[in-house]
């Protein structure tokens, strides 16, 4: 079958407890595994402001997810993400099609080492610069 | 009242000029140039972009407004 590589973002409600950010989490990269996929890259980008209201929150935490799958893995993994409550918003682009895992050797082999804490430097400043609102004038 | 064409200088896209700026969905402050303040599509005639990229940014835009990220209508 295909391997194709896709980028998931889900948008969490912003009371989400870290516990229960820790177990969607685990829950969907376990599927993404499951179905021999590579995680890519992985980012919290924080708690952001959203546009507009999504189910009366007005704020959202969003997660970054790109990950090399075939395709019955995005059915199963979008089936759970609609099942968790937490979830107010997804969205699954496929980057690439037919691709080979042999192109994202560095990519995952970046993914093999212990994290490097940058990703929680990005997050952290995501919240107070606020992009996604200002033109209410 | 004097109704003048203007002669409009042709713009450049500016995506074609720098090859470097990546059109993302996930970057709401690059696209954020391409909406009105109500929040509408900046047509091709006036940002000025190439078919092409016009079309990566109509996406982009569509795309972000589903993660929230780019309002679909912005109130006044």
């Amino acid at each position: 079958m295909n391997i194709n590589e896709y980028e998931t973002t889900c948008i969490f409600q912003p009371e989400i407890t870290e516990e229960a950010l820790a177990r969607i989490t685990t829950r969907l990269e376990g599927v993404i595994e499951h179905f021999e996929g590579q995680k890519l890259a992985f980012e919290d980008l924080g708690l952001r402001r959203l546009a507009y209201n999504i189910q009366r929150f007005t704020r959202g935490r969003y997660l970054y997810w790109q990950y090399l799958a075939e395709a019955p893995c995005i059915s199963e993994l979008e089936r759970i993400i609609r099942i968790e409550s937490d979830i107010i918003r997804f969205l699954t682009i496929r980057m690439d099609e037919h691709v080979d895992v042999k192109d994202y050797q560095p990519l995952l082999q970046e993914q093999q080492e212990p994290e490097v804490s940058t990703d929680t430097e990005s997050a952290s400043s995501d919240v107070s610069t606020d992009s996604a609102h200002g033109d209410s004038e | 009242m004097q109704r003048t064409r203007r002669a409009s200088r042709r713009k450049i896209c500016r995506f074609c000029a720098d090859k470097n700026v990546k059109i993302d969905y996930k970057d709401p402050k690059l696209l954020r140039y391409f909406i009105t303040e109500r929040g509408k599509i900046v047509p091709r005639r006036i940002s000025g972009n190439c078919a092409r990229h016009q079309r990566e940014i109509t996406t982009a835009i569509k795309r972000a407004r589903h993660l929230a990220l780019l309002p679909f209508l912005a109130v006044e």
